[in-house]
């Protein structure tokens, strides 16, 4: 398994649980999309997988999480005589930066992401962290630039772009350091229909290349081509299918929506 | 516009020179107590930046909004300057020794009743003070004519801490994003109904309190997710990093950078080392 999640529950300092008992175990190159209404913990799920929970937002954390066989949330539940020890253990966790290198985020918001001045740069960016050759740098940004459409941009400056164009660099700028396993927070929401073919398109690539992704969307209708549909509610997982076996009931009633 | 499409003159230049030139500059102009030497700079600059191309249009945009600064600084060191000792003031020393007679008098030029005001040294201290000012504000200029990615560079082949560079160049990124929100929170406050001109002060003083709030905790939240956001792209998970360019020093840059430092020397050892 590339995602293994056992048990996991957490919740914001001072806040509801947002997560509650989440098991999840998720195979090697395949698409995953989350499915749920706002607020019923899909972003929080993000956080954990990266790392952000709890290295960089702290709270109540319980539960497993393993990247590619790499424990990297870990609850010693064996020497959690109570919920203060199960805490503490939980909060022994990899740091993101470490996560980063096989873990890959596209965040909802591409300003958020983007941290270099022009497209060419912030591509390379994660690929500089990671210590590549210059010669690899220039091929992965030539390769990921095109694969978006950015291309003919390479030299612009941020502020020369849309946010439709942000959104696709900063799908290129993590696709950029080839991890193994890409998270998607809404990617679709800054994109047009041109836009979010040519995304579908190029998930199915990398799906093709062995790639895992979870990809967390409001709108299920754009994403048959997943492997799974995985329904959230009120922080727990209702169901894991084929987008095939969904169920419909759940969807189309509009509380998904 | 891209980045590397209109590169002449200053901006083709390495980052390098221009960095060792702003440092000359600004430290001659700390070092001098001598008004001529102050204006030679000025002018020398102005002569680089001619040279190299520079916008003088944008250079001027950019200063309009620091002239206010400057002459209200001019007006206070004028004005709180005390009388030279020994009624003497900089700018005579050359007539006082020449002349071997007794110390020149530092007369006041604006007097209310018996209390002198304004002095001939504040004066001259005001100006040496405004001149400086415009000697960094125009050097900042040259270091302006070049893109921020190529001055991370030229810090990191300048072996300094790439976690520092980085620092600095976010820093500088960071300023555009500043203003950009800065203005979205002023249009937004205007459109609900704040009034920021054509009011009274205390009202206005009460808008722009508000403004500043927002401002400042976007502000912080935008530094904390730039930091998450680079954290979660592997920033320090490796020691150390590669790079996809690397900055090489043309002849062009060499020349710049051993000849335009060199002139501003030499120009301060013939006008400004005595003062």
């Amino acid at each position: 398994m590339m995602i293994e999640v056992r048990g996991l529950s957490f919740a914001y300092d001072g806040g509801p649980p947002m997560l509650r008992g989440i098991d999840l175990a998720i195979e090697r190159g395949t698409i995953n999309v989350v499915i749920g209404p706002s607020g019923c913990g899909k972003t929080t799920l993000l956080r954990c997988l990266t790392g952000i929970i709890p290295s960089i937002i702290k709270g109540e954390l319980r539960g497993t999480i393993k990247l590619g066989g790499r424990e990297i949330i870990a609850a010693n539940e064996a020497n959690a005589t109570s919920e203060a020890n199960e805490v503490c253990a939980a909060s022994t966790a990899t740091k993101p930066n470490e996560i980063s290198l096989a873990c890959g985020l596209v965040m909802q918001e591409p300003d958020h992401q983007i941290v270099m001045t022009t497209v060419e740069d912030d591509i390379a960016f994660g690929p500089e962290n990671r210590r590549k050759p210059p010669n690899e740098i220039r091929a992965a940004v030539d390769s990921c630039a095109r694969s978006v459409g950015l291309h003919e941009k390479k030299l612009e400056n941020l502020h020369a772009l849309s946010g439709g164009e942000k959104q696709r660099l900063a799908i290129a700028g993590t696709m950029a350091s080839l991890p193994s396993i890409l998270l998607f927070d809404e990617p679709m929401s800054g994109l047009d229909a041109e836009g979010r073919a040519a995304f579908t398109g190029l998930i199915r690539d990398m799906r093709a290349e062995g790639r895992t992704m979870l990809i967390v969307e409001h709108d299920f209708g754009e994403l048959a081509i997943a492997d799974t549909w995985i329904l959230m509610k009120g922080g727990r997982i209702l169901s894991v299918t084929p987008p095939s076996a969904a169920p419909r009931d759940l969807l189309e009633d509009g509380l998904w929506l | 516009m891209s980045v590397s499409a209109n590169k002449r003159g200053l901006r083709s230049l390495d980052p390098r020179p221009k960095l060792l030139l702003m440092a000359t500059v600004s430290t001659l102009c700390m070092l001098t107590e001598n008004m001529v030497f102050l204006l030679a700079e000025v002018a020398a600059l102005l002569v680089v930046l001619a040279v190299g191309r520079a916008d003088f249009a944008l250079l001027w945009r950019r200063c309009r909004t620091l002239i206010a600064l400057i002459a209200s600084l001019f007006v206070i060191q004028a004005l709180f300057a005390a009388p030279a000792a020994g009624g003497s003031w900089p700018g005579g020393a050359d007539a006082q020794g020449t002349s071997g007679a007794a110390a020149l008098t530092d007369p006041a030029l604006i007097n209310i009743g018996n209390i002198s005001l304004v002095h001939i040294s504040g004066v001259y201290l005001a100006a040496m003070l405004a001149l400086r000012l415009i000697i960094i504000v125009v050097s900042a200029q040259i270091l302006l004519e070049g893109e921020v990615r190529d001055y991370m560079l030229a810090f990191t082949q300048m072996r300094l801490p790439y976690e520092l560079a980085f620092m600095v160049v976010m820093g500088l990124h960071f300023l555009p994003i500043l203003r950009d929100e800065a203005l979205s929170t002023y249009y937004c406050m205007q459109l609900r109904g704040v009034a920021f001109r054509k009011t009274s002060l205390p009202k206005k003083l009460k808008a722009y309190a508000g403004l500043c709030l927002p401002v400042l905790v976007s502000t912080l939240r935008r530094a904390d997710e730039t930091s998450t956001a680079m954290e979660l792209r592997g920033f320090r998970a490796m020691s150390g990093r590669t790079y996809m360019r690397k900055l090489t020093l043309k002849r062009t840059d060499i020349a710049a950078l051993v000849l335009l430092p060199a002139a501003f020397i030499i120009l301060f050892v013939l006008l400004g080392w005595n003062n």
